[in-house]
């Protein structure tokens, strides 16, 4: 990490419970403007749950969020405030939510046309281009329910950047997946990267973390417990705890 | 010989199973060893007839109806039914007589038969002792009867501010008693009746007799001959006194017989001939014929439950769709204002809703504003919609909560307002999975203005009760109002599932591959 790259966002003291259970507990994290993080870790970890604070689908119950240089003052945030902070950041999920009464078109459209209020005209034709660019030239006016799997999350894919994001957040976009869609998407993020994209990943397939990434948060148990590059943490790990989730994971050194 | 027996044997296996059948040929008598003779009464005409505190019918009437049944060598079986319905059941066979003080009338003897009068009675103002002139006096009347015919007729002799219809004698004596009214037109005999018991009030005759009637007891016009058998009776029970004890008995005094008599002498030629029988059998207009007459007024009143249907529909659905939608609002006072509005008005018999539009919510605002703003339409309206609104926003608050979490999620990464999500996303789901519910209360709805009748309306159900009562025949009106039901419903369900395939087309593209 050099220094120089500017902080997107930062999360200090990042706390949040559901009843008993604590699933964050104190997370430390930036993501720097042009880099790719993956958050790996054992399932309930509370990778998810990091990645919905950052855009406040859920609200922490203790910490602060730096956007930038501002303050994110998520306990007393107006409707409009909570919108423009939401669509800085454009986010894909594992099982794509796709709005299932619109066409992939319209899907993509959506938030251009009614939350950005862009021109009809305008919106359908950077519509249009971005579909041809997550690879659906034909698929235009296709419901999602005519559309595999893989094809649904690069319309999902298609409709974040369609906000203009500043972040992308995914979510296990490739577990819901069939083995071999699931190339396709990660070809697909990686151009994203190369062309300078932010992107927060929290994913499964360490192969994909370590060629996309520039850095890796290991969490386990609401805290992040080892950050470095793939290297680092994939090969040569300091914390008993990722190289036992390693050896689980990769099946090694049983 | 075998083959008269197999004839036979199947008649009676038809005739049992069609028992349940409405209709003048097909009534049959039970196969079984003497039947008994049925008699009909309203049960809320008293002293002629009521029920004692065990449910049995008793009165004049009553007394009237065993003698007789006794005399013919028949086990006497009393029926108690509304007055409303009292002639729609004879014609279907639900029994053989009306014993009910029903007066003789041209327009009655054209759809019955009737028997000698077996009382004369007469027609009665009674009013509040206070009451000096009946100008803008509420005058109350039962419905149907002669009494009412009589008023409307003679405007000059009530220059009433009202005329109110009620459904029994009884409801007239609870109006009295409740201010609803100040004077009611009855049978003189049942008027004095309260005069003396002083159930309704301080009340007098007011006025001479308006004109007598006399009463007798009706039959089906295929029964000239049982007819002919109660006048032998009623003749017997006068000459050996069964008569009068029986008139002492309920009325306090003895008969007018010379009155009975002369009654009896003008009533001769409208004695039906036994030979008639066979002869009305025989010209009995085709069932074309009958239908064709009916289909106007039935039409008529099929035209207003549509209009009821289709206003209350499209209102119910805006409506339906703000307070489904307030259900999940987060705002807690809508929430909980909205789900309070639901158990309120599912909770509770439109019946009900109606009459407190009509009477109460209508009556108040008139009030207030001075003028008749909301009538009857109106009041059916207001009631209608407030129903099936909470109906609606029930349905649809189930379609809501059935829209996968994600859906939120998804578009409030969008920057999408909570409002907006609702209105673009959340909304649009749920109407779609609710529609085949929302058309299935449409169709409750369509059958439910069937009550707006208890106000006044003559919707096809009412429609076709007034046919029955202009016709006396029950079968055919009932069976045509059935038919406008089912094909307004058809047509409901057709644009209701065309709706439906539209806005699931998005789902279809994958229907084969489900």
């Amino acid at each position: 990490m050099d220094g120089a790259r500017a902080v997107e966002i930062r999360v200090e003291g990042l706390r949040k419970r559901f009843g008993e259970l604590a699933v964050l507990d104190g997370v430390d994290f930036a993501v720097h403007e042009h880099e790719v993080v993956a958050l790996i870790g054992p399932s309930g970890s509370g990778k998810s749950t990091l990645l919905r604070c950052l855009n406040l689908l859920e609200f922490p119950d203790a910490g602060s969020i730096r956007w930038k240089n501002e303050t994110v003052d998520y306990r007393s945030m107006s409707p409009n405030e909570l919108s423009r902070h939401r669509r800085r950041m454009g986010m894909v999920f594992q099982h794509f939510h796709l709005f299932p009464h619109r066409n992939a078109l319209q899907n993509v459209v959506e938030g251009p046309l009614y939350v950005l209020g862009e021109k009809e005209s305008e919106a359908l034709a950077r519509g249009r281009a971005l579909l041809d660019q997550v690879g659906l030239a034909d698929k235009h006016d296709a419901w999602p329910s005519a559309l595999s799997g893989g094809q649904k999350q690069r319309v999902a894919i298609a409709r974040a950047l369609a906000m203009n994001p500043e972040v992308l957040l995914l979510d296990e976009i490739t577990s819901a997946l069939d083995v071999e869609m699931i190339s396709g998407i990660n070809e697909l993020l990686t151009g994203l990267a190369e062309r300078g994209m932010t992107m927060v990943i929290v994913t499964h397939d360490l192969a994909f973390a370590r060629r996309v990434a520039d850095r890796i948060c290991f969490l386990d148990g609401g805290r992040i417990v080892e950050t470095g590059t793939p290297e680092e943490i994939l090969d040569r790990p300091q914390e008993e705890r990722v190289r036992e989730f390693l050896r689980a994971v990769l099946g090694e050194g049983t | 010989m075998r083959r008269k027996t197999t004839y036979f044997i199947i008649i009676l296996v038809l005739a049992t199973g069609l028992t349940a059948w409405p209709g003048e040929t097909l009534y049959a008598q039970p196969a079984t060893d003497d039947p008994p003779l049925r008699l009909a009464m309203s049960g809320a005409f008293q002293p002629f007839s009521t029920t004692d505190d065990q449910g049995r019918l008793v009165g004049f009437d009553a007394d009237i109806a065993r003698e007789i049944a006794r005399r013919l060598g028949y086990a006497p079986e009393l029926v108690q039914i509304d007055w409303a319905g009292i002639q729609a059941g004879l014609h279907s066979g639900k029994y053989d007589l009306i014993c009910g003080s029903m007066a003789i009338t041209p327009e009655r003897l054209e759809t019955m038969h009737f028997t000698l009068p077996y009382y004369v009675s007469g027609a009665q103002v009674f009013a509040r002792r206070n009451v000096t002139d009946l100008t803008g006096v509420k005058i109350g009347v039962l419905e149907d009867s002669t009494y009412a015919r009589y008023i409307t007729s003679h405007p000059e002799r009530f220059p009433v501010a009202a005329i109110v219809y009620y459904g029994s004698e009884a409801e007239i004596v609870a109006a009295m008693n409740t201010d609803k009214i100040e004077a009611f037109v009855s049978d003189r005999i049942v008027g004095g009746f309260y005069v003396k018991k002083g159930g309704a009030g301080d009340i007098v005759p007011f006025g001479p007799l308006l004109y007598e009637e006399a009463c007798g007891i009706a039959a089906r016009r295929d029964s000239a001959r049982l007819v002919h058998r109660v006048n032998e009776a009623l003749l017997a029970m006068v000459q050996d006194g069964a008569y009068e004890r029986i008139y002492r008995k309920w009325v306090g005094a003895p008969p007018d017989l010379t009155t009975l008599l002369t009654n009896w002498g003008a009533f001769a030629e409208k004695i039906p001939p036994l030979a008639e029988e066979a002869a009305v059998t025989k010209k009995k207009p085709t069932f074309v014929e009958r239908a064709s007459g009916m289909i106007p007024l039935l039409a008529k009143g099929a035209v207003l439950t549509l209009e009821l249907t289709l206003l209350t529909a499209l209102l119910a659905l805006l409506t339906g769709s703000l307070i489904g939608v307030g259900t999940s609002s987060r705002a807690r006072w809508i929430k909980r204002a909205t789900t309070a509005y639901i158990w309120l008005v599912r909770g509770t018999p439109l019946l009900v809703q109606l009459f407190i539009s009509y009477f109460v919510l209508a009556t108040a605002i008139n009030r207030l504003v001075g003028f008749e703003l909301i009538g009857a339409f109106g009041a059916a309206l207001i009631a209608l919609v407030v129903n099936t609104t909470a109906y609606n926003a029930e349905t649809l608050r189930g379609g809501i909560n059935a829209v996968e979490k994600g859906q939120w999620d998804a578009a409030a990464s969008l920057g999408m307002t909570r409002r907006r999500i609702m209105r673009r996303v959340i909304l649009p789901q749920a109407f779609r999975d609710a529609l085949p519910s929302l058309g299935n209360n449409l169709v409750v709805l369509t059958k439910d203005t069937s009550l707006v009748g208890a106000i006044t309306l003559i919707e096809l159900t009412y429609a076709a009760r007034n046919v029955v009562f202009q016709t006396g025949q029950a079968f055919m009106p009932f069976v045509l109002a059935a038919g406008f039901y089912l094909v307004i419903i058809s047509l409901i369900t057709v644009a209701v599932r065309a709706w439906e395939r539209y806005l699931q087309r998005s789902r279809q593209a994958v229907g084969r591959a489900i």
